[in-house]
């Protein structure tokens, strides 16, 4: 249970145990089982953010009054100079491991302190000597090296800055030599220390952090690790993708409440809407199915992402959650769409219907739940549609016009039927 | 915390390996490397001396192509160096593995000719200088140049396929040098 709820509880023990709800016993029982429910919270916050901000503005500092001097010293002085940021940082490590290991906004600042001074480093190093390198190479090799940066001081913005380092790489080398897809096994390296943070508790903003930089990286990932060997199967990767996100953060963490701790479902759902809107015009399947070929996908590392979305989908009939049955059915509906083969009739419905049952269920569920996040959502989809069919030229005006007003006639309904409810609960 | 010290250690090694390595290389290069004179091509002030460094382009920047097989784009391949009649250096040719005998640059591809011709890019195309350099050295150079005239030139190092700038030198003087015998812009 996160902090807050703690907190929670124990503020309405007192009175649940003056009404004679709960005894006094059951009471100090849960106080006991739960512990101290620290009300610092926010103090320490910004004790770790100011340690991480510090660390990284010494680091910055650090590197502005050395190059100020730089031309007047000579090459094996400057040479010995480029080491003090990483021998300053590696110090400061081992003080936190020794004596402050027990803080996490020493953890924090030292680890991302570290983590910038290896790349100053080798910056400096190569300042030096007029060494142009190879910037993909620079990156990875940086990434790399503070890799153990993470596990050792257990720090969560190393990690975050290592999957950006990784993303960037992959980047750059995606467009020269297609090797993109080794983006994943390396972004995985840094996997294990969100189980590790999360194992406790995983709605701790910490983790919800990690997940948003690992999935919004991801995104990133899926587009690189195709890039000019297997851009044709961009379609069910991305899909996929979006699809088994929305499902893996139903499927653990479907408590968080504010959207920050749910980033798997928020990228997974943005994800999906977007990719969806996108194939709901006609000229985009015309345009991929020259170029398609879902066999090959079959072939590469990539196959990885739609086996995930199928397990996790499966796995989330069991439970039963339309919604989460919905966006991770987007993989599957672009299967049908492609194997109908009819991207000006059936298969364009199909998509369509599809946009379509998405925005309609998230605002029924939002009525139904009292949630007005989930109903804004689906007015967001459903308007996105409408607006993206008013303006999509492949339709005559007669179907256009049609299709509307038989959509508005069912928000209108609906509307009516729902106002005769909230009159009747009154 | 022991262990965790005696791991930080390792890992500490091995980072500080990463920089070692490469100064141990260009010191290696430098001090043992032969010397040659690469021809710097006129460049746009404006574009060459962005920044913190100089952006060096040399007038050669094709050779034959040595090997069997049609290269590409973004390849790696290795440059022959020699020194040419007139005192600079002259790139033989480009293989797709390295020549014996003789002195060699490692570089990239940029475009295969038909005709069997490499477009090839250095592997040492920076320069750096001090920001507030920079612009005296584009004055320097905007003041001092007619493009027929100037005589720039990078000397590199070069062994074993690594190479090591080692000074720019514009008319016929290291750039720093030049630099501290200009007038102050008044």
């Amino acid at each position: 249970m996160s902090k807050k709820n703690v907190q929670w509880l124990y503020e309405e023990l007192p009175g649940l145990v003056g009404k004679g709800i709960l005894p006094v016993e059951t009471a100090e029982k849960l106080r006991q089982h739960y512990g101290d429910a620290e009300t610092g919270g926010g103090k320490r916050w910004a004790v770790v953010l100011f340690g991480i901000l510090g660390g990284a503005l010494i680091g910055a500092g650090v590197i502005l009054l050395l190059a100020h001097n730089w031309d007047d010293l000579t090459r094996p002085v400057r040479a010995v100079i480029s080491f003090l940021p990483l021998v300053i940082a590696v110090t400061l490590a081992a003080f936190t491991l020794g004596k402050r290991a027990g803080s996490a906004a020493w953890r924090e600042g030292v680890g991302t302190f570290w983590t910038l001074s290896i790349g100053a480093t080798i910056s400096l190093v190569a300042q030096t000597y007029n060494i142009s390198g190879d910037f993909a190479a620079f990156m990875l090799t940086w990434s790399l090296a503070a890799l153990p940066v993470v596990y050792l001081l257990n720090a969560s913005t190393p990690a975050m800055l290592y999957w950006i380092g990784v993303t960037t790489w992959a980047g750059h080398i995606a467009w020269r030599d297609q090797t993109g897809w080794w983006f994943w096994p390396l972004a995985a390296l840094a996997v294990p220390h969100v189980w590790w943070v999360a194992r406790e508790n995983r709605y701790r903003p910490r983790v919800g952090l990690l997940l948003w930089v690992l999935t919004v990286c991801g995104s990133f990932g899926v587009g690189f690790s195709m890039q000019g060997r297997w851009e044709h199967t961009w379609m069910p990767v991305f899909a996929s993708y979006y699809a088994a996100l929305y499902l893996a953060g139903s499927l653990w963490f479907d408590e968080g409440r504010a959207f920050w701790q749910r980033p798997l479902q928020t990228v997974g759902a943005l994800g999906v809407i977007v990719l969806a809107i996108i194939l709901t015009f006609g000229h985009e399947w015309r345009r991929l199915l020259e170029i398609a070929d879902w066999q090959a996908l079959l072939h590469t590392p990539l196959v990885i992402w739609p086996g995930a979305a199928v397990t996790l989908w499966v796995h989330a009939w069991t439970r039963r959650e339309p919604v989460a049955l919905l966006f991770g059915a987007l993989p599957v509906v672009v299967l049908i769409a492609t194997a109908l083969n009819d991207f000006d009739g059936v298969s364009l419905v199909l998509m369509n219907l599809y946009v379509l049952g998405l925005g309609v269920t998230l605002i029924a569920l939002g009525v139904r739940d009292r949630r007005l996040g989930v109903v804004n959502l689906g007015m967001l989809v459903t308007s996105a549609l409408i607006i993206a069919r008013f303006l999509d030229s492949d339709l005559s005006f007669v179907v256009r016009g049609l299709a509307f007003i038989a959509v508005g006639i069912g928000f209108l309904v609906t509307n009516v039927v729902l106002l005769r409810r909230k009159g009747a609960a009154q | 915390m022991k262990l965790g010290l005696a791991i930080l250690a390792v890992v500490a090694a091995g980072q500080l390996a990463i920089p070692a390595y490469m100064i141990h290389r260009q010191e290696t290069t430098l001090r043992e490397g032969r010397p040659y004179k690469f021809k710097t091509a006129p460049v746009d002030p404006y574009d060459a001396f962005r920044g913190r460094y100089v952006a060096l382009r040399f007038e050669q920047d094709h050779a034959p192509w040595r090997g069997t097989n049609q290269t590409s784009y973004r390849v790696k391949a290795y440059a022959l160096v020699e020194e040419g009649a007139d005192g600079f250096a002259v790139v033989r040719g480009v293989f797709p593995t390295p020549p014996v005998p003789g002195d060699y640059l490692k570089v990239q591809v940029n475009y295969a000719e038909p005709t069997n011709s490499v477009y090839f890019m250095m592997p040492f195309d920076q320069y750096y200088m001090e920001e507030t350099q920079a612009p005296k050295a584009e004055r320097a150079y905007r003041d001092n140049n007619r493009r027929t005239n100037v005589n720039t030139y990078a000397v590199v190092r070069v062994k074993d396929g690594y190479s090591a700038l080692e000074e720019l030198y514009l008319n016929g003087m290291p750039m720093r040098e030049f630099l501290r015998q200009q007038p102050a812009k008044k």
